[in-house]
C-alpha cells in the first residue's frame, strides 16, 4: 500500500470525522444535562427534588433516562 | 464538584466529540445518542474521580469506550445487516451533502475490527497522541500504534484509494469528491 494511499485514507477520515463534530448537539443529550445539574442543585440545597418528576441521576445505573 | 455551571459547558464543548465517536464507533446514529446518553449519566455519577486539572475530554473518552465495549458491541455485531440502512438514511439529508462522503468512509469503518477502528478513531480522526490514546484504551502505546497503522491499511484497500489524490476508484458507492468547503450547520 502506498504511503500517499494512507495518508489520503487519513485525510478522509478527518474530514468526515469534521463534518460530524460540526453536527448540531440533539435536544435530548442538551435536556438530559440540564436534568443531571437540577437533581446535583437539588442536593446540594439538601432537599428533595420533589417538585421535580425526574429521579436523581445516581438511581441510573441502567437504562438510559429518556426524556421527550 | 462544585461550578457545575463550568462544567456543564465543558460537558457541553465535549459533545460534539463524543457523539462523533458513538457514531464512527457504533455504526449506527440512534445506539450512539443512548450510547452517550448513559456515558453522560455515568461520568456526572463519578464526577468525583476526575481529577481536575486533567483532560476532561480522554476521561469522557474511557467512559464512552468502556461502556461501548461492556455493553454495545454485541448488540452492534446483531445490527451488522442495518449498515446499509444507516448509510442510506444519512445520505437522504440534502442540506448536509457531506454525509455522501461521511457515508463511504463510515462502511469501510464498520469493516474493521473493533480494536483497530477505536485506535484509528481516537488518533486519526479526534487527534489523541499515541499515549493518551493508549491510556482511554487501557493497552500499550506499542499496541495502539500497530492497530493505528493496520487500520489506515486496510482502510485504505477497502476503499481502493489508489494514490493520494486520485478518489476516484472505490469500491463504495457513489465517488463523490467532496471539496472541503464549509457544510452549513442545519
Amino acid at each position: 500500500m502506498p504511503p500517499q494511499a494512507v495518508d489520503a485514507v487519513g485525510r478522509r477520515l478527518k474530514a468526515s470525522y469534521d463534518r460530524m463534530l460540526r453536527e448540531p448537539i440533539p435536544d435530548k443529550l442538551i435536556q438530559l444535562l440540564e436534568s443531571l445539574e437540577r437533581s446535583q442543585a437539588s442536593n446540594e440545597n439538601g432537599t428533595h427534588p420533589d417538585s421535580d418528576d425526574e429521579s436523581q441521576p445516581d438511581t441510573h445505573d441502567g437504562p438510559v433516562q429518556r426524556e421527550e | 464538584m462544585t461550578a457545575s455551571g463550568d462544567l456543564k459547558s465543558r460537558l457541553v464543548e465535549a459533545m460534539p466529540n463524543l457523539r462523533a465517536f458513538a457514531i464512527s464507533l457504533c455504526g449506527n446514529a440512534d445506539k450512539a445518542d443512548d450510547l452517550v446518553q448513559e456515558t453522560l449519566v455515568k461520568a456526572w455519577n463519578k464526577l468525583d474521580t476526575f481529577e481536575d486539572g486533567t483532560n476532561l475530554k480522554a476521561w469522557l473518552f474511557t467512559i464512552l469506550r468502556n461502556t461501548y465495549f461492556s455493553q454495545y458491541r454485541k448488540r452492534r455485531r446483531e445490527l451488522a445487516d442495518t449498515d446499509g440502512e444507516y448509510s442510506s438514511r444519512l445520505s437522504v439529508q440534502p442540506q448536509q451533502q457531506g454525509h455522501v462522503d461521511l457515508q463511504d468512509v463510515s462502511i469501510a469503518l464498520n469493516e474493521l475490527p473493533d480494536d483497530q477502528r477505536e485506535a484509528l478513531l481516537l488518533v486519526a480522526a479526534e487527534g489523541f497522541s499515541y499515549e493518551q490514546a493508549a491510556e482511554i484504551s487501557e493497552c500499550a502505546v506499542g499496541t495502539i500504534k500497530s492497530r493505528v497503522s493496520r487500520a489506515r491499511v486496510r482502510l485504505a484497500e477497502l476503499m481502493q484509494i489508489d494514490s493520494g489524490d486520485d478518489f476516484a476508484t472505490e469500491r463504495y458507492g457513489s465517488a463523490v469528491l467532496v471539496s472541503g468547503d464549509p457544510v452549513t450547520r442545519g
